[in-house]
């Protein structure tokens, strides 16, 4: 998919903003991550026999302004969670970017490849940036402040993501106009209580290619 | 530190730690004051996220405990094999009760308004069904259970953290977490089969009874058994054989895990509770059935409860008949220093309790 060249990439923060609906939609589908690998035995134990990965596809937009680039991620969901209560985990989703261009999306990356995962949670005022090198690793990385913000009508979660283009620390991806990187997406469903690698993702890294 | 735990805890998980901390708590002398609860909370958990953990609570039995019918919640071990736990909601511990203080104190109103909780009407708390108890009148019974996180040999809460967050410390046993890569996915908290994890809503992170390792390392004993007014917290290293911990658990096995069918072998032991004689219809001594049904005991510490009941009765009747009897002297405590040998100093001679904590 392309990410749209457009004036101004900081109005397009608000997943209500109106530039969104010149921007492109590509959708994308979404696997429940599998229980076999689940770095916990008691995760493998209890989850066994049961459903992850609820959310089974997202719509994804996105747009920079050569200095900023910004996605719209939407999906369907019935229940708002917007914090850990009662049994239940807020609904989150991330954007996931290979480092090195070769880090396994299935394991969320290796101890020799990295993975940068822009995270939003439903109970968190702004993003968080991190990085991973395999399951049960994703810890905060510095370098880039992730921009997220939710809104939740109607059934449906709109959350935008954003970073300005440039960013200091290895862990960072690089992302330049005229270029092509490759993505993912996870979505956590909290009232699943899907959290940690209990999850939804996309199978394989999907092209994006940045206008000039 | 962390790191260094984490990695080394792997052997040491199954496997009893060479130096575990245990402690026995002989729950003939626990009196329910809550003071143990009381000096942990002030020390450990004041701030705000915290304000409804009770890392220690005295629990009273018969009854549902905290959080609400924790015994019902699964987690633990069967055979070896992980099994499905629920996850405590804040309000089953209690949630944390806020009172009219302002009011109370400072407004004048302290002769006229009853310092009483604000907000929605609680429905529970860490000790909410207090002497309520089981039986029937005049041979109603009751006992108190001191609880707090187990330091299990075996931590279904460290094996369930997909994170590697958990570990159990080599030198001492005790179970702690890496807050800083903790991400309150609340594994831990469903694995635990006695449901003493809690969630702080404000960092987002678990936390549990650190059994007091900054004072550990001091040489202090825990607030918890330091504070207890009963003299009735043993603290001691499991493997210490000429201390009381030792005879207790091994050579006297009066001291039991509570429910050790969970199978996580935990490393807090109790000394079970002895009934006051029953009485008969007539008003007579019923001296042949225990006012606390045996079978209820069993059921909190497993069948070896039978035996331990035994001991210690035998050791009364030696004891009324003009003998010596070490283990009730051990029980007795006359010099109180027996009791946290060698977790005996002061923590006046350290800065206080405070100063203790942060490690200096």
């Amino acid at each position: 998919m392309r990410a749209k060249k457009v004036s101004n990439a900081s109005v397009l923060l608000d997943p209500a903003a109106a530039g969104w609906q010149k921007v492109e939609r590509d959708v994308i589908d979404l696997v429940g991550m599998p229980v076999h690998v689940q770095t916990s035995r008691y995760v493998r134990t209890v989850w066994a026999d049961k459903l992850v990965g609820k959310v089974r596809a997202v719509s994804v937009r996105a747009a920079h302004d050569g200095e900023r680039v910004a996605f719209l991620l939407e999906w369907a969901d019935d229940t708002q969670n917007t914090e850990f209560a009662e049994r239940m985990f807020p609904d989150a989703a991330a954007v996931l970017f290979p480092g090195n261009g070769a880090a396994p999306i299935g394991t969320l990356g290796a101890p020799d490849a990295a993975v940068n995962e822009w995270y939003w949670r439903a109970d968190l005022e702004t993003g968080e940036n991190l990085v991973a090198h395999g399951l049960g690793t994703d810890k905060p990385t510095n370098g880039a402040a992730i921009d997220a913000k939710g809104a939740w009508k109607d059934g449906r979660w709109s959350v935008v993501l954003s970073r300005p283009l440039k960013a200091k620390g290895a862990d960072n991806v690089k992302l330049t106009p005229g270029k092509t990187a490759s993505f993912g997406v996870t979505i956590w469903e909290g009232s699943n209580r899907e959290r940690g690698d209990l999850r939804s993702y996309s199978q394989q890294w999907h092209e994006l290619t940045l206008e000039q | 530190m962390a790191k260094n735990g984490a990695s080394a805890s792997k052997a040491a998980i199954g496997h009893k730690a060479p130096g575990q901390v245990a402690m026995v708590f002989d729950l003939n002398k626990c009196i329910g004051c809550q003071t143990c609860s009381v000096a942990c909370k002030t020390l450990w958990t004041r701030d705000e996220g915290t304000d409804y953990q009770w890392w220690m609570t005295v629990n009273t039995l018969p009854g549902k405990g905290a959080p609400k019918d924790w015994e019902q919640m699964g987690g633990g071990y069967r055979e070896g094999v992980p099994q499905e736990g629920t996850l405590p909601t804040r309000q089953e511990f209690g949630g944390g009760w806020d009172f009219n203080y302002d009011e109370v104190f400072y407004q004048g109103k302290g002769n006229t308004v009853h310092l009483q909780p604000v907000g929605p009407k609680p429905t529970w708390g860490p000790n909410w069904d207090e002497d309520q108890g089981a039986g029937e009148y005049p041979n109603a019974y009751y006992f108190y259970m001191p609880r707090l996180c187990n330091h299990c040999t075996r931590p279904s809460c460290v094996e369930a953290c997909p994170r590697g967050s958990m570990y159990k410390r080599p030198e001492d046993g005790i179970v702690l977490r890496d807050e800083d890569n903790c991400r309150g996915l609340q594994f831990c908290a469903e694995a635990c089969p006695y449901k003493k994890i809690y969630f702080n809503y404000i960092k987002k992170v678990s936390q549990h009874c650190i059994m007091c390792f900054p004072r550990l390392e001091q040489g202090v004993a825990p607030a918890c058994a330091r504070q207890c007014p009963g003299r009735l917290v043993f603290v001691g290293h499991l493997d210490d054989v000429d201390r009381p911990i030792h005879k207790l658990v091994y050579d006297y096995e009066v001291a039991l895990p509570l429910h050790p069918e969970y199978g996580t072998e935990a490393n807090i032991f109790y000394v079970p509770p002895m009934s006051p004689y029953r009485l008969k219809e007539d008003g007579s001594l019923d001296m042949e059935t225990p006012r606390i049904p045996m079978e209820y005991l069993e059921r909190l510490f497993g069948p070896r409860v039978h035996k331990a009941m035994n001991t210690l009765q035998g050791e009364m009747k030696k004891v009324r008949a003009g003998g010596k009897s070490e283990l009730l002297d051990m029980l007795i405590v006359y010099r109180w220093h027996t009791l946290f040998e060698p977790f005996t100093r002061d923590p006046v001679e350290v800065g206080g309790p405070q100063a203790v904590k942060s490690g200096r």
